[in-house]
């Protein structure tokens, strides 16, 4: 118990404390200054290992590239709990001592001659007047108070943010969240292989949707600027009986189903399909899904393999010949196929519907459709974060804002004597009793 | 037409009101260094009057692009101007004593808006993600948080000269050293709330738009690092009695933290929220 105990004193004091700010302060630094496995694509940190294998090997050792999964992270956020749990226990402790009102001693009191009695009720009056309330009354003292409950504050900001790490760790444990990019006309089954990233919690192994879906269209709006007005896609969700369910999803309005959340993301662009057609017959189509680029004037470019060929493809797709629209009209295709490094097989432009002669092989430009991305989330209720959210914004607003006061008058005779604390901003505190010392002399 | 013209007329409105700001500046820095409390009268008049050709120009552009000011380094150093001079000049009408923190806070004004004019004053469309209620939480709690934070940067200054200077004149008409050490923290508690605030309306519209809350994005990630410093910094006063000098210094610190997070990081770093200040 003794072990325990000290355990908790010292996860409690004050450099203690600042120490955890600190280390969190830097370990977001870190998370910031260091390319991050959820960051950067595989080939990245290949590249950076065989560029620099010492500095890769020390970054990965230290799990540096992977702060916010890190077990020291982690570590650290066990850590913050246990002393903000043990601080907000102290913290309601004292603000259960601060209500009883203790005077002060005798030295510190401020006196004001009145050459005669004040009667108590006219103070009680003017001190209301300044927001201030009768805490405790008898013969010779009176207590009054301003703020009381700002002696919570720390507790509240403190309980809220510790509210808010619970409920995000236990989130983050239990998520299940994937991503999928999907073409027109296409059904993405929700099974886990199936999508292109998945993010699960550490206690989370698989993530079945449970439903196909089934992308019919997707629209896209731009302004006159480029940039993006709207984007939105209609979805048919087909449950394992067979049943389907229309919903239309864009940014801002998620579809809720079967317990999980669609949203629209913000990767889209054209699907170019192709049909290769080799010398013995054989076919071989592919979909290359391009990216849309920043600008109107620029073409939706990619550079990829052809499966099952030894063939690269390097795509220059404009979505109408203008080479000023986003929209599909007349669209056009610069076409370069290499094979293996450095050989050149094509160079041409092509609209579809073309057949080319590439390498001794027939490929036909066959289709042009939309794909979108979509984000699948199976989250647990995060209404404690919300409440955590707002529990802190309270406490910081009760504990910076509303400082708690306590003024003590005292008449013993024609003599009145004052008394005033604050648990914040003492300086100004001086100034406002001063001005309770003059207008307190002016109802004498 | 009529909207070239609109748009020119809400340029010409900001230039004026940079004006404004840069005399307002002049006799501010005239007060300082010369020692004369009677030329913090004009300067508080000259910001007071920048203000409403500031505010007719916002709320023109307001009603060209069909947005508020959160696009573009134009729209958005602008407002950040406009709602320091406003908590400025409402703190310093309240409390006369810090006055002379106008001349960092004004100084800084003008400044922000003399760079946003001197951007690509074209208006951008809103992208569909920066659309709904919790956009403008997010925004307008940041703005009154920057705004907070530059009059305790003001404050702090005042501290450090008046520490550095206590025997000349002037100063000494300067409120009491632990009381501009007070303001100071009075203002990093207030920027405190609203950084708070601004994170936490953050974390909520970023959960209804990508569905998390947080997902470490460079600016999330240094608005974090920045209120973990405020953090630091209360703290510090708290257990430490870290006050006066070493308390202003760190303000200095925690205001570049700030100036960072909000005006350099979505520069040079690729962040969901750089789209506002392209």
């Amino acid at each position: 118990m003794k072990p325990l105990k000290s355990l908790f004193i010292t996860i409690t004091r004050p450099r203690f404390i600042i120490t955890l700010i600190i280390l969190t302060l830097l370990a977001a630094l870190i998370g910031v200054m260091v390319p991050q496995l959820s960051d950067r694509s595989p080939s990245y940190f290949e590249r950076w290992k065989m560029k620099s294998p010492i500095t890769f090997y020390i970054v990965n050792t230290l799990q540096l590239d992977g702060v916010y999964t890190s077990v020291w992270f982690l570590i650290l956020v066990f850590i913050i709990l246990l002393s903000l749990g043990y601080s907000i226990y102290l913290q309601i402790l004292r603000s259960f001592k601060r209500k009883q009102f203790i005077p002060p001693a005798e030295d510190g009191w401020d006196s004001i001659d009145t050459l005669y009695t004040v009667e108590p009720d006219s103070l009680i009056r003017f001190m209301g007047k300044k927001g201030y309330v009768l805490k405790n009354k008898n013969d010779a003292l009176l207590i009054f108070s301003k703020n009381s409950f700002s002696r919570w504050g720390a507790a509240i900001f403190h309980s809220g943010l510790f509210l808010l790490i619970v409920a995000a760790v236990i989130g983050l444990a239990f998520q299940k969240r994937g991503f999928v990019q999907l073409m027109e006309g296409d059904v993405f089954s929700g099974r886990h292989d199936d999508f292109l990233v998945r993010e699960l919690g550490v206690f989370q192994r698989h993530f079945d949707t449970g439903f196909k879906t089934y992308l019919s269209r997707f629209r896209q709006e731009y302004w006159d600027t480029d940039q993006i007005k709207a984007i939105s896609s209609s979805l048919v969700l087909i449950d394992d009986n067979g049943n389907t369910h229309e919903h239309t999803l864009s940014v801002n309005r998620l579809v809720r189903y079967n317990g999980i959340n669609i949203y629209q993301s913000f990767n889209y662009g054209y699907t170019l399909s192709f049909v290769l057609k080799m010398p013995d017959g054989r076919e071989i189509i592919t979909h290359f899904m391009l990216d849309r680029p920043d600008k109107k004037t620029k073409p939706f470019a990619g550079t990829s393999d052809f499966p099952e060929t030894p063939y690269i493809f390097n795509m220059k797709f404009y979505p109408d010949i203008s080479m000023n629209s986003f929209y599909l009209g007349r669209p056009i295709l610069n076409l370069r196929v290499l094979k293996g490094v450095g050989r050149m097989v094509f160079d041409g432009l092509i609209i579809p519907g073309d057949v080319v002669n590439v390498d001794g092989n027939l490929l036909r430009f066959f289709n042009i459709s939309s794909w979108s991305g979509f984000i699948y989330v199976k989250g647990i209720d995060m209404s404690a974060a919300y409440l955590g959210f707002f529990i802190s914004c309270l406490g910081a607003t009760i504990m910076f804002l509303l400082p708690h006061k306590e003024v003590f008058i005292s008449q013993k005779g024609p003599v009145l004597s004052l008394y005033g604390r604050t648990n914040r901003y003492k300086p100004l505190f001086l100034y406002e009793l001063e001005r309770i010392k003059m207008g307190i002399k002016g109802i004498c | 037409m009529l909207e070239i013209s609109t748009f020119t007329y809400q340029v010409i409105l900001h230039w004026i009101a940079v004006g404004f700001y840069v005399i307002s500046s002049a006799f501010f820095a005239y007060s300082i260094s010369f020692q004369k409390e009677k030329a913090l009268k004009p300067a508080m008049i000259m910001a007071l009057l920048g203000l409403i050709p500031h505010a007719i120009a916002i709320i023109i552009r307001w009603d060209i692009a069909g947005h508020g000011p959160y696009m573009t380094k134009y729209e958005v150093l602008s407002a950040d101007a406009w709602i320091t001079v406003l908590l400025f000049t409402v703190a310093a009408w309240k409390i006369p004593k810090i006055r002379p923190a106008g001349v960092i806070v004004m100084a800084l004004s003008f400044l922000m808006m003399a760079f946003g004019l001197f951007t690509n004053p074209e208006i951008r469309r809103l992208p569909p993600s920066l659309k709904g209620m919790w956009l403008i939480i997010h925004v307008t709690f940041n703005k009154i948080a920057a705004g907070s934070i530059i009059i305790a940067l003001g404050t702090s200054v005042l501290y450090l000269l008046k520490e550095s200077r206590q025997e000349r004149e002037f100063y000494r008409k300067l409120p009491p050293l632990d009381v501009l050490d007070a303001y100071s923290y009075k203002f990093v508690g207030f920027s405190f709330i609203f950084w708070t605030i601004t994170i936490a309306a953050g974390a909520i519209w970023a959960n209804e738009v990508w569905g998390r809350y947080w997902g470490w994005d460079p600016i999330e990630t240094w608005s974090l690092i920045t209120w973990l410093l405020y953090g630091v910094y209360l703290h510090l006063r708290n257990f430490f009695k870290w006050h006066g000098r070493r308390a202003a210094w760190l303000m200095v610190v925690c205001f570049v933290f700030s100036v960072l997070t909000i005006f350099i990081i979505p520069f040079v770093m690729e962040s969901l929220h750089s789209e506002y200040f392209r």
